[in-house]
């Protein structure tokens, strides 16, 4: 897998109790993002929640910031993961439209499955110490459909990775806004990124019907 | 100028004068984002380039976040305008999509030719004072446009603010993308945007022409 991002992890503790508290840190933040948001997030709390000592917390992060970015990493490597091989089954053959869609339904799991995930995508979305590393995620994200398009529908590098970047652009937002409007039901962005998506790939990936 | 943003003023008296002040203030802040960004503001500099006492503009203004919502909604008042008679004019028989890509490249212009323009719109997206009154002014704009997509789209009025939703939620961010990416020509960002938001639309107003 290409994942050119492996790299940029840090070397992961050896299996010890050191690895085992680093994960009951970012369980703890998870419950407690899910149960009262980023903004009652304190480091005091998580270390209280986790059952270690502040000290110890201090050991691993230097603020609640890190801890959000380690979580985000943490389910980073997956996604990546499987966005790298949706890419690269549309290039063996697969639809292209069923296998972005699919894509994007992974996407909104990320957000509504996984404890805390829909706080800590608004942090992410709102904090400015975590712009810079979401702008990265879609970035690295972009990358893979700009291969895509490259190497299967022939574009021209540049065009490939604006039209790309939009791509991944529009799917985050119309999927963020179920974190800021609650009244339709996640499905409905859901499918509505989807649509938007897919529309605004029609042209590229299907120039002779839609000119 | 239009004065909508009376309610946030602390004082209304003496009001030639008044207005003659905080004109300057808001005229000094639009430049200074421009040059400088909106992290370098604070309200000593800006009285400064003002010409204004520091005691007068805190007459008009608590504090910065204040001056930067009262600039907000000055050209909120001039978008909101703008996007009404869009929707008149395609209501009166105008092409839908040169319509909405003239709203667009007016939605662009706001954030390019304006000074300060581009600043404010990171300042909105940053500061957590400010992110309220983009969203209201989101939803104002898709009020305009779901309104449209009832008239002309036939599309039933709670489905209808959804797909506005989205819409708008598309051309925003893909115009968000100038921002993060100042090195290419914002061009590329509007001219996607437009593709991106137009293709989105299509199937609700081209049911019929389709055939």
């Amino acid at each position: 897998m290409p994942l050119s991002y492996g790299n940029r992890m840090r070397a992961k503790p050896a299996h010890t109790k050191g690895e085992e508290t680093a994960a009951r840190i970012l369980e703890a933040t998870g419950i407690l993002l899910q149960t009262q948001g980023y903004d009652a997030l304190t480091t005091n709390r998580i270390a209280e929640a986790a059952g270690i000592n502040i000290a110890t917390l201090y050991r691993y992060h230097p603020n609640k910031q890190s801890i959000l970015i380690a979580m985000s990493q943490r389910n980073r490597a997956g996604w990546l993961e499987a966005s790298s091989r949706a890419m690269d089954a549309v290039l063996e053959g697969a639809n292209w439209r069923e296998t972005l869609e699919a894509n994007i339904d992974f996407a909104a799991q990320r957000r509504i499955n996984q404890p805390g995930g829909k706080a800590m995508r608004l942090a992410m979305r709102l904090s400015p110490d975590l712009q810079p590393f979401d702008r990265e995620e879609t970035e690295v994200t972009a990358s893979f459909l700009a291969k895509l398009l490259v190497e299967q529908r022939a574009m021209d590098r540049t065009d490939a990775d604006q039209v790309a970047r939009v791509a991944v652009e529009i799917a985050t937002s119309i999927l963020d806004l179920s974190l800021f409007d609650r009244s339709p039901g996640d499905e409905v962005w859901v499918a509505e990124a989807k649509a938007a998506v897919t529309r605004y790939l029609a042209p590229h990936f299907e120039p002779q019907q839609t000119s | 100028m239009s004065m909508s943003f009376d309610s946030r003023l602390r004082a209304q008296s003496n009001r030639a004068k008044d207005e003659g002040s905080v004109e300057r203030i808001l005229k000094a802040t639009e430049i200074l984002l421009q040059e400088r960004g909106h992290e370098a503001l604070t309200t000593t500099v800006i009285a400064n380039a003002a010409g204004v006492n520091i005691a007068t503009l805190y007459k008009y203004f608590p504090n910065r976040h204040s001056i930067l919502i009262a600039i907000f909604k000055q050209n909120r008042e001039v978008w909101l305008k703008a996007a009404d008679r869009s929707v008149a004019s395609v209501l009166d028989g105008a092409d839908w999509r040169v319509t909405m890509e003239q709203i667009l490249e007016f939605a662009a212009r706001r954030r390019q030719d304006q000074p300060g323009g581009h600043a404010l719109r990171l300042a909105v997206l940053t500061l957590p004072e400010l992110r309220p009154f983009d969203r209201e002014e989101s939803l104002e704009t898709a009020a305009f446009l779901s309104d449209f997509l009832t008239a002309r789209g036939g599309l039933e009025p709670t489905r209808a603010m959804q797909v506005a939703r989205v819409a708008v939620d598309i051309g925003n961010s893909v115009l968000d993308l100038a921002l993060f990416n100042p090195s290419e020509d914002p061009a590329i960002w509007i001219a996607e945007a437009k593709a991106a938001v137009c293709q989105y639309l299509m199937p609700h107003l081209e049911r019929n022409d389709a055939l």
